[in-house]
């Protein structure tokens, strides 16, 4: 069994009128606005994120709640100040999480991660990460703390990645906005969503 | 036209980097940091232990400005002590590998030592940690250079360190 995350929204208006709005042109031009630019720069976020690519970033905000897991995020850590950081969030508020050799376990059940496909994957009997990695490491989230890991976990294993396994969990309020679309390269377009 | 319209608002208006490295900084690694900062906490320690307290009969002013000078440099101390642990850390767990070990041996004990120093600085004043902490480091840097076959030495390091 497999923990599978169903989106989620904070809004009060009805999920059918939510949908209805946020697929108007009014509603898109007001997120432009809205919106950061950043460029990617890395491969941690591999398959799914290549270098150079350009996305936009939507703030978060008490209205809209926290970020879904399976979103991307961009954030901030006290251990590197000034560096905007992007990783994927894996774990809520509330939750348990472990993170071992790319498997992630959300309360002791593994999670399911759709957005992993075709990303290279530990081999059967994998050493265990190196003496100091936090790797493996149990955590309990409290409020306002996420869980956050890149996407392309076989490699960030080589070193100590710059990801919760070496951070701990995230503040929501150290956190820029989540990425919700990417608009260069013209090939990448499209909205993302927690299962890309 | 769109592709030319977002390239140009991409050059005039340049993206945030969103790093997604696995490691930051890309390989670059430097003991001198450490140094640095272990140096740091040798100078707070002179300057805590070289601070003379205000006379009794002083006025609150002056009593103030000791308290305020004091504080500082502890929390120089603090930070600095800190910064060093963080950058042998990294040494420890980014760059050196394996075969680091097998041909130093005592590297695992010399980080783990320079880390104990590191906090016995914080909780003491006492010039002896405070240099043991600075040849520790020092000889952790010799070793990280002897994997470069660079031959270390601080030639400069009393100059920064000044009077």
């Amino acid at each position: 069994m497999t923990v599978s995350e169903p989106r989620h929204s904070p809004s009060k208006i009805g999920p059918a009128l939510s949908r209805l709005l946020k697929a108007g042109p009014l509603y898109l031009l007001a997120e432009l606005v809205a919106s950061s630019r950043f460029i990617v720069h890395g491969d941690s976020m591999l398959p799914n994120f290549d270098r150079e690519q350009y996305v936009l970033v939507r703030r978060l905000s008490p209205r809209r709640g926290g970020p879904n897991r399976g979103d991307v995020v961009v954030f901030q850590h006290h251990l590197r100040p000034g560096i905007n950081f992007m990783k994927r969030v894996v774990g809520l508020p509330g939750d348990r999480v472990q993170a071992r050799r790319g498997q992630v376990l959300i309360n002791g059940r593994p999670l399911d991660e759709p957005y992993l496909e075709g990303a290279p994957k530990a081999p059967e009997g994998a050493s265990m990460p190196r003496e100091g990695s936090s790797d493996g490491v149990e955590w309990t989230l409290h409020d306002g703390q996420y869980f956050v890991l890149g996407d392309n976990r076989i490699h960030s294993e080589d070193s100590r990645p710059d990801d919760s396994r070496r951070f701990g969990p995230v503040d929501l309020d150290s956190m820029a906005g989540t990425a919700w679309l990417r608009y260069w390269p013209p090939a990448a377009w499209g909205r993302l969503h927690s299962s890309t | 036209m769109l592709n030319n319209l977002i390239k140009v608002v991409n050059w005039v208006f340049p993206a945030r980097i969103a790093h997604a490295h696995c490691d930051i900084p890309c390989g670059i690694y430097d003991p001198i940091a450490a140094k640095i900062a272990a140096q740091t906490v040798q100078k707070m320690v002179m300057r805590i232990q070289g601070l003379a307290a205000p006379d009794m009969s002083a006025g609150g002013d002056a009593m103030s400005a000791y308290a305020n000078t004091l504080s500082r440099y502890i929390a120089v101390k603090e930070q600095h002590a800190e910064v060093c642990k963080n950058e042998l850390d990294i040494l420890w767990h980014d760059y050196f590998r394996p075969e680091h070990v097998e041909k130093h041996p005592d590297l695992h004990a010399q980080v783990w030592n320079a880390n104990k120093l590191c906090s016995k600085n914080k909780q003491t004043v006492d010039l002896d940690a405070a240099k043991e902490l600075v040849a520790t480091v020092d000889k952790i840097a010799g070793i990280y250079w002897a994997t470069k076959n660079v031959t270390y030495k601080d030639e400069v390091a009393d100059v920064r360190f000044g009077a």
